[in-house]
């Protein structure tokens, strides 16, 4: 277990030893058990028997006994015998919208409508059901059942669940937990079971920072950054590039700085960081457009600019005043300086995988850092 | 379980304390406090239902599955001071009583100072106020969200809704063939049930799988010295693997309980 890279050791819980992976283990099973209990199933058991089988997929073997691999067989065997029906009924119940939904009530009522224990079960329903949501499309996808509709709209409530990342900071202990659960050869194993892990290594990381920012101090120096690596690498693989990536990431900390301002001005005091570039080549390779930004979010005010320059000469395309440009969804008209100018708040709202395309070409800008 | 004089209106149950029967404790504090607790456990949906299971005497009372009647009964036991709720708060005193009895002989219990909490074979946790001497709260967990509660009294609607499913199902024709499809696999599986494969299926195992999922993101730590939630109870609850219909059925034996049903 000591090189299981999901274990925080930073974390005040993982090292009070207050985890309980055996129980969350044993909950999961708990919840296989009662949805193969019976021949016929209802849609929510179907969905319960898919989704619970590939989180177990997920476990360290030596969590799981021998009643429990019984318990599984028997799963394995309902679902090659009728998977494929199972996974209809299933799909047929997710409803991200309702998630979102659910999120941002819980987001509403978190600061006075409900106490901490509240939160705990809320936030762990809420990371459940998505996790849920996740394995299934898993199941689904070796069933053969692709939905790539869903699976995006999945991707944008793990994007709400990280952009929320705080309010999720009273499940930490379970939250560590799972972690604890976790295989640490998924990645090499199961790529796609891998993928569903991905948000409690963001979580944990975001928590690790609140803590350190909480104690106005960092009680250790983050471990080398194999999470780092998995997560860059992971993000590759669903599409991203690096530099883009590397975007998320920094609009993902812009965020937190923002939640944490006053912490986050007291840092700034201690150390100015250099801003980061970003450059784009147009299709044909005449032009570049370049994107600096802070390291540290100050205000949602705070304007970025693309700068639009000549490749040959780096001179600014003034000639280019009055054309739009679309960044994600986001759209600008370029200044006489060739200058396009953003808020910080703007470029928040600007979605994965950061597009880039000038009027009224609407071929995509290619990033580099 | 006896019975006190005449208190603002409600005549108020004693039960033995679950681990110290010589002392008797009241069920509930005063007719506000035990109007309350039926109103949030009895007289909410879908706890209402559960509560038919748990007390079939509960539907000669009054029709468990209409809102508005329940609602009613709700507005004449707030008028008249717990009076009119009576056989209510009867039986609601009887279930605590079997169930605390049944805590006691398979120690299903756990207690500070403070605080007594205890699951019977029901699956109704009961909690007790040992400074007070009296039963705080006694309901069904897993057949309901706290938080609907809430709203409801916020919001003073009819029925206290509580139901808020996560898993909705997209709005389409699918859903509600669905929804049909699953009502029909359910009445199939309950039609040869007795009431006591619905008590356990519906009710006790429910408890028990919320009890265990519900602590399983709660740390001791989250509790004030003071406070002992329910969730703790998995301490002394064994797995629902070893709880099974089979299981279940001995232990109400154990307890003296199966004549019940018969």
């Amino acid at each position: 277990m000591d090189d299981n890279f999901l274990i925080n050791r930073n974390l005040q819980a993982t090292r009070d030893g207050q985890t309980d992976p055996r129980h969350i283990v044993s909950v999961w099973v708990d919840e296989l058990a009662s949805a193969l209990e019976f021949s016929e199933r209802t849609s929510h058991e179907a969905y319960t028997l898919l989704a619970t089988r590939e989180k177990l997929r997920r476990v360290r073997s030596e969590l799981l006994s021998e009643q429990d691999r019984h318990l599984i067989q028997q799963a394995d065997q309902i679902i090659a015998a009728e998977g494929t029906v199972l996974a209809d009924m299933a799909l047929a119940l997710l409803d991200p919208t309702s998630w979102q939904q659910e999120l941002a009530r819980f987001s509403d009522a978190f600061e006075d409508e409900i106490n901490s224990v509240e939160q705990i079960v809320a936030a762990s329903d809420l990371l459940d059901d998505l996790d849920d949501a996740q394995l299934l499309l898993v199941a689904a996808e070796r069933l053969g059942k692709s939905e790539p509709e869903l699976s995006s709209q999945l991707d944008d409530c793990e994007t709400e669940l990280l952009r929320h990342a705080d309010l999720f900071y009273p499940a930490t202990v379970y939250i560590q937990g799972i972690g604890q659960t976790l295989r640490t050869d998924l990645d090499e194993e199961d790529y796609a079971l891998a993928a569903t892990t991905l948000k409690f290594v963001d979580l944990l990381e975001r928590f690790e920072e609140l803590e350190s920012e909480l104690n106005f101090q960092n009680i250790m120096p983050l471990p080398p950054n194999v999470l780092k690596s998995l997560n860059h690498q992971i993000r590759l693989e669903k599409g991203l590039t690096q530099p883009q990536s590397r975007l998320v990431q920094q609009m993902r900390s812009y965020r937190n700085d923002l939640r944490t301002r006053p912490l986050a001005a007291a840092a700034l005091l201690e150390a100015s960081e250099a801003p980061r570039r970003y450059i784009w080549s147009s299709p044909d390779q005449a032009v570049v457009a370049r994107m600096m930004l802070p390291a540290k979010a100050g205000h949602r005010n705070e304007e970025i600019r693309i700068g639009f320059f000549r490749a040959s000469d780096q001179a600014p395309v003034s000639d280019w005043a009055g054309k739009s440009l679309l960044l994600g969804t986001l759209r600008a008209t370029i200044d006489s300086e060739g200058i396009a100018r953003f808020t910080l708040d703007q470029i928040l709202q600007v979605n994965e995988p950061w597009r880039l395309s000038v009027e009224p070409d609407e071929r995509e800008w290619s990033l580099s850092d | 379980m006896s019975v006190t004089p005449e208190v603002q209106n409600l005549r108020f149950h004693q039960i033995p304390h679950p681990l110290r029967p010589q002392i008797h404790i009241q069920v509930f504090r005063d007719s506000m406090s035990a109007c309350q607790h039926l109103r949030d456990h009895l007289l909410t949906a879908p706890e209402c239902y559960a509560w038919g299971i748990v007390c079939p005497e509960f539907h000669e009372i009054l029709d468990i599955e209409n809102d508005d009647t329940r609602f009613y009964y709700w507005e004449e036991a707030k008028r008249s001071n717990g009076a009119s709720a009576q056989l209510l708060y009867d039986i609601y005193s009887e279930a605590i009583r079997l169930n605390s009895a049944d805590a006691a002989i398979l120690k299903w219990i756990i207690t500070n100072s403070y605080v007594t909490i205890v699951l019977g074979l029901d699956g109704v946790v009961v909690v007790i106020n040992d400074r007070l001497s009296v039963v705080a709260s006694a309901y069904l967990p897993g057949q309901g969200d706290a938080r609907g509660v809430q709203d409801s009294r916020s919001l003073g609607r009819k029925g206290f809704p509580r139901e808020r499913p996560m898993r909705n199902g997209r709005p389409s024709g699918r859903r509600e063939a669905l929804a049909e499809r699953d009502r029909r696999v359910m009445e199939r599986r309950e039609e040869n049930w007795n009431l006591e494969q619905k008590l356990y299926y519906r009710v006790f195992r429910p408890a028990v799988q919320y009890v265990r999922r519900y602590q399983r993101a709660i740390p001791s730590s989250a509790m004030h010295s003071s406070v002992v939630s329910f969730e703790t109870l998995k301490t002394v609850l064994p797995p629902v693997t070893q709880l099974k219909w089979e299981d279940w059925q001995n232990l109400r034996r154990l307890c003296g309980r199966e004549v019940i049903y018969g």
